[in-house]
This record gives structure tokens, C-alpha cells and sequence, in this order.
């Protein structure tokens, strides 16, 4: 994912000369190939994540389409004050960028595990919250937030990572049809975003399951009414997110159905079961499957 | 806009005597806060102002926004807006809120939150050099602000890359609850400046021809201005106090405060 995101950045500022790219001191063997194709449009700011989010904001008062681009709290948790301030409420064109979502980075311990950031920047007025699935909507994403002139954030994973072959094509903060189960009738839907929707993907392509699979890779804002459309016409939801169950994907989406729902006088509502970290730190070395399994993030497997 | 380019204190004066007088009766009317604060930095402002602001090539980062009645109160008597509209100051619904807001006309930043204000400059001042513009940003920062760790990131950043912008401290030495030297001595202020390899100037800061001849001096390097001053100058009752940080005048005071700003004015406009 972060191959495609740089690859992808310098394809968008050979076209776009406001493209600008701001780091906090690391990149390495990442971003070279835009520090050497734009020198005066790179910037490593040193290991100061306030002052870059600040001066991310200054640059893009000067007409700049700015991309800051660290490691997981560091561009979000470390400056969240920063973001809110001189980013979201000055409605500054700046678009973070994380790599290592979730627990990426897992042997590198907790400070490098981020699994609250999505939860935090989804509260902020203003800021579009993504985390792509894969490195297809990764592209998709920065289609969008590299015109759009408000601020974003986005999550990426690591490097490697496989293609989902959509059934559909993507539209920003709708659901995104990623494995069309064999069910004649509509049953059971999982709904994911991140790397983890990858591996959700694979079990249910492996398992030939008969349930469907929504990637929602721009989870704020959201098409509400069509994913309540979509939603209401299954029986189960099972949200799977790398991710504190609070404040995230599944909160959102429980969220937007519970209020449709009591805003109608339909007296169903689809059974949603969410599937994420319950409000704990992992604080053992392990693999990033090794703590996905541990935080009980693959308990989604018990609905395939 | 364009700048004045030689001193006249009767100008300078006349705006610190106007502006003064607004803060206090702003402060006053509207049981507001922060009078001390906005008081001490009102002659810079003043001089600011009246000799060095240029629309085209400076802009101004109020980082001390609780300071906002004498920002405000400048911007008005410069004609940014029309003086009646601050009669609206922190009443419901008004965009005059009690910390700075760009949704005031001149106001470059919201700021309230302290350490902001520097990293969003130098921001902007890294675009314009690298632009090969002449501007020059001017950040106002509190004494009690330079707690905030995000100001010495930014300013290690603007002395690596050499950014044109003037750093302004208004170095009262009260903060919210205490002096500086007993909350977190800041103290040798100007050697951590210089250490930082950033040239500084310290000047009496209500002294106008003082702020003048350090605005003066050359610009294409970043400096900082340490301004000495006094919380909630010239007003002889509030002077030094920390009280002057929270409660504004009785109509007494308020009298009172009035006088004293006129005659310490008066003698510079009058000559």
C-alpha cells in the first residue's frame, strides 16, 4: 500500500505542481522517488509531528495540496490538537497519511500500533477518515482527497498487499462490493476496511461462502441512506475492523443503521455484530497475525 | 496597505491611547478576562501597525489569542472593520469571540490554544522562501506560551532553513497562575534564542522608537524580539498583577485606568 500510495503521489504531482510532500524524519527506502523527482516540493520536517501538522497548514495557505506522511499515531494521536486546530477548523488542505494501521507494525510494541487513530479523527469536523482496503482503493482514495480541498487522513497498512477484484466500482463513502457470495437470498454480509478486509476477503473466496463482502474505505463521510438501503436488505451484519471496537467502523455503521431505524416505522433492523479490539493494548511482541489472533480479531471466521 | 516608513510617535502614540482605552473598555463592559495580557503588547501592536504593516508583504500570527481585545481593538482603529462592530464582542452569535478568530477581518489565525501559531508561520514563511518572496511573518507569542514544546520545534526548524520572520515575545513574566521564573523559568531567555542560532534584540516593549528601530533592522534572516514589558500597562492600579490576568475593571477602575492611559500617551501625541 505504500508503494502504490508514493507511486501513485508522484504520478499526481507530475500533473498537479501544488502537490507537496511532508514527512516527519522517516520514509526510508519509501520515499526517495519523490524527494529525488521533486526536490522543492519534499520536505522531511525532522521528528516534530506538532510542528509539521502546524506547518502543513501554513504551506497549504500558500496554495499547496499537502501530504504529511508518518508512522501510524505519530501524524494523528501525536498531533491531534494540531489537527483539529490549525487542520480541520482552518479547513487547511492537508491530507495525512499513515502507514503501519493497526497492528502492522506488530513487534514494534504498542507505541507503534495504531488502533485508536480512526476513532479520533472520525470526532473532528471537517477531515474525510479512510483506510483502504487494499492497494486498488488506495488509489481510488487519493482520486479523491487529492481535488478535494478539505482535509483527510488515511490509513494505509505496510507493503505487499494483495488486489480484491471489486463486483463493482467505488464511490467515495459507499460500500464496495468486495466478494459476492453464492446466497440466492440476502442473509449475511461482513462489512471491513483496512488489510484486514483482505484476509476476510480470502476466507470467504477459500470457503466459497455463500455471504457477501463490503470494503468501506472512506468511512467519514458516509453515503448514509445508501448503505442503510443496501444493509436492510440482510438479516446479519458482521463488522470486521483492526480497530477499538469504540469509535469505529462497526460504530459507524451500527450507528447509521440504529438511526435509520428509529427514524422510520420499520420495525427491523438487521442484527450487527461487531468484530474489533475490546479496549486493550497488546503488550507482547508478536506478528501482525500473531496479534490479530490474540486481540480475537479472526473470531469473524465463527460467521463463515 | 501600505507601511509608513519613518518613526512618528504622535501616529504610534495616538493608536496605543485608542486601542488601550478600547481594551479596557471592552474588558470592562463585558466582564472579560485577559486585560493584563492584551494591555502589555498594545504599543508593539501599536507601532506594528502604524510603521510596518503591509498587506502584500507581511501578515501577522497572533499566537497569545486570549490577548484578543487589543488585536481586535487594532485591527478596528486601523480599519479593518468599523470600530462599532466590536460592541458585539463576545455576545452570543458574534464572530468576536474571546480567543482570536479568523473569522475577524485581518485576523490571519484562530489561535487560543497556545503553540500554534509558530508552526503554522513557519509553515507559510517555507513556502514563501522558497517562493523567493520578500514577506515577512510576524508571530506574537506570550512568555508563559514558550512552555509549549511545539514553539521550540518550530523555531529549531526556522533556524535550520533560515526563515524571514520575526518572532515576537511578550515577555511580561506573569503567566496564568504564578511568575514565569517561579511557574517554569524561561531565564536566559535570549541565550536560548542565540543557541538556537537565531539573532535577538531585546527592547523596552513600550518604548516606541525602541520597537521601531528593532523592527527596523534587517529582515532576511529570522530574529526574535524579546519585548520587556508590563502586565496591564499603564494602568496604575492593575500594573504587574496577576489579577490583571483574570478580573477586568469596576467602573471605577475603570475611570481610572482610562486617565492614566491618557496621560501616558498624551505628552507623545501632544509634542
Amino acid at each position: 500500500m505504500r508503494d502504490t500510495f508514493v507511486n501513485n503521489l508522484i504520478e499526481l504531482a507530475e500533473q498537479d505542481k501544488k502537490i507537496f510532500l511532508v514527512c516527519g524524519d522517516l520514509g526510508f527506502n519509501v520515499l526517495e522517488g519523490f524527494r529525488d523527482s521533486f526536490p522543492d516540493r519534499f520536505l522531511n520536517g525532522g521528528i516534530s509531528e506538532q510542528n509539521i501538522a502546524g506547518l502543513c497548514s501554513g504551506l497549504s495557505r500558500e496554495g499547496y495540496t499537502v501530504y504529511f506522511y508518518s508512522i501510524g499515531n505519530f501524524p494523528t494521536l501525536r498531533c491531534m490538537e494540531q489537527i483539529r486546530y490549525d487542520i480541520a477548523y482552518h479547513n487547511a488542505n492537508v491530507n495525512i497519511v499513515a502507514v503501519g494501521g493497526g497492528y502492522a507494525y506488530g513487534s514494534l510494541s504498542t507505541s507503534h500500533h495504531a488502533t485508536e487513530e480512526i476513532g479520533m479523527l472520525r470526532t473532528i469536523p471537517n477531515i474525510m477518515v479512510s483506510a483502504p482496503s487494499d492497494p486498488s482503493e488506495v488509489k481510488e482514495i487519493m482520486r479523491v482527497t487529492s481535488t478535494n480541498p478539505s482535509p483527510s487522513y488515511m490509513r494505509l497498512n505496510r507493503s505487499g498487499e494483495e488486489i480484491i477484484n471489486y463486483h463493482e466500482p467505488f464511490i467515495p463513502g459507499d460500500l464496495h462490493l468486495a466478494y459476492k457470495g453464492s446466497a440466492e437470498t440476502k442473509n449475511k454480509a461482513f462489512v471491513s476496511n483496512g488489510a484486514i478486509c483482505y484476509e476476510v476477503y480470502k476466507d470467504l473466496l477459500d470457503a466459497k461462502s455463500a455471504d457477501d463482502l463490503f470494503s468501506l474505505p472512506l468511512i467519514k463521510p458516509l453515503e448514509e441512506s445508501s448503505i442503510v438501503n443496501k444493509l436492510f436488505q440482510y438479516n446479519e451484519i458482521i463488522v470486521v475492523e483492526e480497530h477499538q471496537l469504540i469509535g469505529g467502523l462497526g460504530s459507524a455503521i451500527q450507528g447509521i443503521l440504529y438511526d435509520h431505524f428509529s427514524a422510520s416505522d420499520n420495525s427491523y433492523l438487521p442484527k450487527v455484530h461487531r468484530i474489533g479490539i475490546q479496549d486493550t493494548f497488546q503488550n507482547v511482541a508478536g506478528s501482525q497475525d500473531f496479534l490479530r489472533e490474540k486481540a480475537g480479531l479472526f473470531n469473524y471466521r465463527n460467521h463463515i | 496597505m501600505k507601511p509608513q516608513t519613518k518613526f512618528f510617535h504622535p501616529l504610534s502614540a495616538n493608536a496605543a491611547l485608542n486601542i488601550s482605552s478600547k481594551v479596557i473598555q471592552m474588558c470592562s463592559e463585558k466582564k472579560a478576562a485577559h486585560m493584563g495580557g492584551a494591555l502589555s503588547i498594545t504599543d508593539f501592536l501599536s507601532v506594528y501597525y502604524s510603521f510596518f504593516y503591509d498587506d502584500i508583504v507581511t501578515s501577522l500570527y497572533y499566537s497569545k489569542g486570549h490577548a484578543c481585545t487589543s488585536l481586535y481593538a487594532a485591527l478596528a482603529h486601523f480599519n479593518f472593520f468599523d470600530s462599532k462592530e466590536l460592541e458585539s464582542y463576545s455576545e452570543n452569535g458574534s464572530i468576536f469571540t474571546s480567543h482570536v478568530s479568523h473569522h475577524v477581518p485581518g485576523v490571519e489565525l484562530s489561535t487560543g490554544s497556545l503553540g500554534h501559531a509558530l508552526p503554522v508561520a513557519s509553515g507559510v514563511s517555507y513556502a514563501k522562501k522558497i517562493a523567493k518572496s520578500n514577506h515577512v511573518s510576524c508571530i506574537i507569542l506570550s512568555d508563559g506560551e514558550l512552555n509549549e514544546g511545539s514553539n521550540w520545534e518550530a523555531l529549531l526548524f526556522i533556524a535550520h532553513h533560515q526563515l524571514p520572520c520575526t518572532i515576537v515575545i511578550d515577555y511580561n513574566k506573569l503567566q496564568s497562575f504564578g511568575k514565569t521564573n517561579e511557574v517554569l523559568d524561561l531565564e536566559p531567555l535570549s541565550k536560548k534564542f542565540e543557541a538556537f542560532n537565531l539573532e535577538c534584540i531585546v527592547v523596552d516593549g513600550h518604548n516606541h522608537s525602541e520597537i521601531f528601530e528593532a523592527l527596523s533592522s534587517p529582515n532576511n534572516s529570522p530574529r526574535v524580539i524579546i519585548l520587556n514589558t508590563i502586565k496591564a500597562h499603564p494602568l496604575k492600579y492593575a500594573m504587574n498583577t496577576l489579577e490583571s490576568h483574570y478580573y477586568p475593571p469596576t467602573e471605577d477602575q475603570l475611570i481610572e485606568g482610562l486617565k492614566d492611559i491618557q496621560e501616558h500617551y498624551e505628552r507623545h501625541i501632544c509634542k
